[in-house]
């Protein structure tokens, strides 16, 4: 509102001072130019009357004067004529000493003599001397000379008006003539009182103007000033309003009621606001529609943009897009940084991989080259870009895709793709498991090979390695290396070495194709693999290696016979027949071996298995029976009798468990022994067991008797491998079969021994006898 | 009638290459190794284009191209290899190969870079 007045104010002096500013010069400039030409034309008249006033003075004096000098002329006539000197002088002096305005009197004879002369007052003379009248300045010619004259002279510091008439004779000639001097003191006088009363008329009349004048323009001032205001409040009203509006009151309106134009202003000013703000109105509803629009829309893509970095993110494809000039978009799946690291900018997929493979990046490259030039279909191209690349331990697979601009299909150059999708498969498993089928199949065709035709493959084997050690001595003689390749690849191929043979041919390829260091690779990659062949098939080949002979066990025994019976000394015969025999240490071997990986299986960690053969050789065949029987007491004693690393770590015992297989021959008997320094047997839990079955659990041999019984355990549950009760029963069995007996040996908290005791003539291990012929190797 | 030579020392390429090609009405004449190949792009006149291996006995397909370029004969040549080791494509293109098909190819890939090759297709129409 203060604004409002300001401006109010502001217009208001403006306008309101133009105006008044012009009203007061008009009124100051016609008051000043009326002033002046009144002022003026008093003047004028003034001065007119003055010198009328004075003209008419003039003439009364001339009048009087000229009466008087011609008046006394003729009553001189007489006197003259008469010579009455004193008459004359008498007449003279008293007109010039009534007569307060004459100044002097004169009368000159013709002659020159002066018959009087009354000088003027004033005039200063030597008392002594006699007045001469020509201190006057008066001509003495003059006195001769006929007729009036009039004259004016300067006496005593004042105007004097001479009047002078000739006195005539009878005879008409002049005898004389009479001066009189009248003074303008009258007239001065008059003239002055006329002055000065027209002076102060005329400033009254002025100085009532002026003040007229004043009035006038201070009147004018006042009047203006409302009709400014009038005219300015309106407009002041209209500014008010606009700078209303302007601050955004769009509501507001001017009430402007007068006839005129600021009237008419102010209708149309309103009509203008009006129809303003009902477009502006217009125009904020659009607004708000778009922004709800946008907005919208926003979150629409907001939301696509997150569902597509959900995908992005979780998606385990590799996911890449690159522009056709090869530079990559910054959107990728998530997994691609992970595999293949960060993204540098503005980065080419050539740049992006040569940091982790130079190669594959070369080949790219050349390959887009060789794309852009559109020489090669698409689809060729697109094919052999570079597939496969090994990234930290990760075999990932590349795909490519074109991309065609759909909205803009002219943009295409010539059917070139205006970019690529780049697809990243991880196919390590895939690979893996291909390579390890790989490496099974070539195992079984070793296996095979091996059994088939052992020394026939054992000859090939020796071969194909000493062509290897060929190779590796040609360095640079590529034809050489070329042939041994091939044949390597031939005899491989054939003994169903497919993954030897691949490698073979892929060297074969680099070599003929000029790759050096890439078939230098393969070929090491391809040594590797014959090595771990190698490997395999010492292991198969086993202790005894390679130079072995084959002989069923039948036909030694024959042999055996046939030499005893042909009397062939006892020693060389035993020793035949010991052959047939296998030593002791190879069973328990076995069963070291999986006692220890039951172990493992159950929690019990690494246990340490002793194993002694007591040199004992037993008849494989024979024994075979007893020995999977023993595995019973071996679960029994690694399931029950070996605590959990923890149970462990609570005694006082060494930490890691340990179990004694033992074979020996005492006498006439076999004796085996399985022990455990482990929780023991619980023989109150078997007195109990036996209490409950009705069975004596006296003695030990009863109390064992009862552990060997079938469907007793001592353990509260079942598990895959034992519990159920029925082991120990069959290991019993067993042994009563052979005529043997078990004893078990037990302390809780310190271990159980199981052993075994068969009489040797059971298996008879040392002595030979017609063994039952049993198909197989002794293996 | 298009003409195309067929240069590998593989009778069994040849005859990949004849089975691709035999649906295209295209004209295959073979050639054993670089200098069969040379000497039947120097006689026959009226061939279209040529595919060539690169490991051949005698002359290989680098060799071969590079002598082709020499004598100034002007037929395309399409080269056939199994490893496409960029250092081997480089000297192969700067011989004058117009590209390469990695062995083993697929059929439709081959027709495609024949067809392309002997009858390219108007600049003018854009897809």
């Amino acid at each position: 509102m203060s604004e409002g007045t300001v401006v109010r104010l502001r217009m208001s002096t403006g306008l309101r001072a133009k105006l008044v500013r012009a009203m007061v010069v008009t009124l100051v400039v016609v008051t000043g130019a009326t002033v002046l030409t009144v002022g003026y034309m008093n003047y004028r008249s003034a001065r007119a009357t003055l010198d009328t006033i004075e003209t008419q003075i003039r003439l009364s004096i001339a009048r009087k004067g000229q009466g008087l000098a011609t008046n006394h002329a003729l009553a001189l006539r007489s006197l003259v004529s008469d010579n009455a000197f004193g008459d004359v002088a008498r007449l003279i002096e008293r007109s010039v000493q009534e007569d307060d305005e004459m100044l002097y009197g004169l009368f000159l004879g013709a002659d020159g003599k002066v018959w009087t002369y009354m000088p003027p007052l004033g005039l200063v003379h030597d008392k002594r001397a006699q007045p001469d009248y020509r201190e006057l300045g008066i001509d003495p010619a003059a006195a001769a000379r006929p007729g009036p004259e009039s004259a004016k002279r300067d006496v005593a510091g004042q105007e004097a008006f001479e009047f002078s008439d000739a006195v005539a004779a009878d005879d008409g000639g002049v005898v004389g003539r009479v001066f009189y001097g009248l003074s303008s003191e009258p007239l001065k006088r008059a003239l002055t009182k006329a002055r000065v009363e027209f002076r102060h008329t005329l400033l009254l009349t002025l100085g009532l103007l002026l003040m007229l004048g004043v009035a006038a323009t201070l009147l004018g001032i006042a009047i203006i000033r409302g009709v400014a205001a009038r005219i300015t409040r309106p407009l002041a009203h209209l500014t008010e309003v606009t700078t209303a509006i302007a601050d955004g009151q769009r509501d507001q309106r001017v009430s402007i009621s007068t006839d005129d134009e600021i009237g008419v202003l102010g209708r149309s000013f309103n009509q203008m606001v009006q129809e303003l703000d009902s477009s502006y109105k217009d125009l904020e509803k659009l607004n708000r529609t778009l922004e709800h629009r946008v907005e919208a829309r926003t979150r629409e893509l907001g939301q696509r943009n997150r569902d597509m970095r959900l995908v992005l993110d979780n998606v385990n494809q590799g996911f890449l897009t690159m522009s056709r000039n090869g530079v990559l978009a910054e959107e990728r799946s998530a997994i691609v940084t992970r595999w293949l690291g960060p993204s540098l900018g503005d980065q080419t997929f050539a740049a992006y991989l040569g940091r982790r493979d130079r190669a594959f990046a070369e080949a790219f490259q050349l390959g887009w080259e060789v794309l852009l030039e559109g020489l090669m279909p698409l689809e060729l191209c697109l094919d052999q870009l570079p597939k496969r690349l090994r990234v930290d331990d990760r075999e990932l697979e590349f795909t490519y895709h074109a991309l065609q601009e759909t909205s803009s299909p002219n943009v295409t150059l010539h059917g070139l793709p205006n970019g690529l999708l780049i697809v990243i498969n991880d196919i390590t498993e895939q690979v893996m498991h291909a390579r390890q089928e790989a490496e099974r199949a070539e195992l079984l065709a070793m296996v095979q090979g091996f059994m088939t035709d052992r020394s026939g493959f054992l000859a090939f084997f020796d071969e194909v390695t000493h062509l290897l050690e060929t190779y590796g001595d040609s360095e640079g003689d590529v034809i050489t290396r070329k042939r041994v390749l091939h044949t390597i690849k031939g005899n491989a191929g054939l003994a169903g070495f497919r993954m030897v043979a691949d490698l073979c041919h892929r060297a074969e390829e680099q070599l003929a194709e000029g790759g050096e260091a890439e078939a230098a690779a393969t070929a090491r990659a391809l040594i590797e693999r014959w090595h771990t062949l190698g490997d395999t098939l010492s292991t198969l080949l086993g202790e005894r290696g390679r130079d072995v002979v084959e002989v069923q066990v039948g036909k030694l025994a024959g042999l055996v016979e046939d030499l005893r019976a042909a009397g062939v000394p006892s020693r060389i015969t035993s020793q035949l027949a010991e052959w047939t025999l296998e030593s002791a240490e190879r069973p328990l071997g076995r069963l070291a071996r999986y006692a220890r990986s039951l172990a493992q299986r159950l929690g019990k960690g690494d246990i340490h298995v002793e194993v002694e053969g007591g040199g004992v050789r037993m008849d494989p065949q024979r024994w075979k029976g007893l020995w999977s029987e023993l595995v019973h007491v071996v679960r029994n004693a690694v399931d029950h009798g070996v605590e959990t690393p923890d149970e462990r770590r609570a005694t006082s015992k060494r930490l890691q468990p340990h179990l004694r297989l033992r074979t020996a021959t005492v006498a006439d008997r076999l004796i085996i022994e399985v022990e455990d320094d482990g929780r023991g047997v619980d023989w109150d839990a078997v007195r109990a067991i036996a209490h409950k079955k009705g069975m004596p659990a006296g003695t030990p041999e009863e109390l064992a008797a009862v552990l060997l019984a079938p469907d007793v355990t001592t353990t509260s549950k079942v598990t895959l491998t034992s519990g159920r009760g029925m082991g120990l029963a069959s290991v019993a069995d067993r042994v009563r079969e052979l005529d043997g007996e078990i004893v078990i040996k037990s302390r809780k908290g310190h271990g159980t021994q199981f052993r075994i005791s068969l009489p040797l003539s059971a298996g008879s291990p040392k002595k030979l006898e017609p063994v039952q012929a049993a198909a197989g190797n002794v293996a | 009638m298009k003409k195309i030579l067929v240069i590998d020392d593989s009778e069994t390429i040849r005859q990949q290459v004849k089975q691709a090609l035999s649906a295209t009405g295209y004209d295959i004449i073979e050639a054993v190794d670089g200098v069969d190949g040379l000497e039947k792009l120097r006689t026959l006149t009226d061939l279209d284009m040529a595919l060539c291996d690169v490991n051949m006995p005698r002359m290989n397909g680098l060799d071969m191209i590079a002598e082709v370029q020499r004598i100034g004969a002007k037929i395309p040549i399409l080269m056939l290899t199994t490893e496409g080791q960029p250092s081997l494509i480089r000297r192969a293109r700067e011989a004058g190969a117009k590209g390469w098909i990695v062995k083993p190819f697929k059929p439709e890939l081959l027709v495609a870079a024949v067809t392309k090759i002997i009858d390219p297709p108007r600049a003018a129409a854009s897809n």
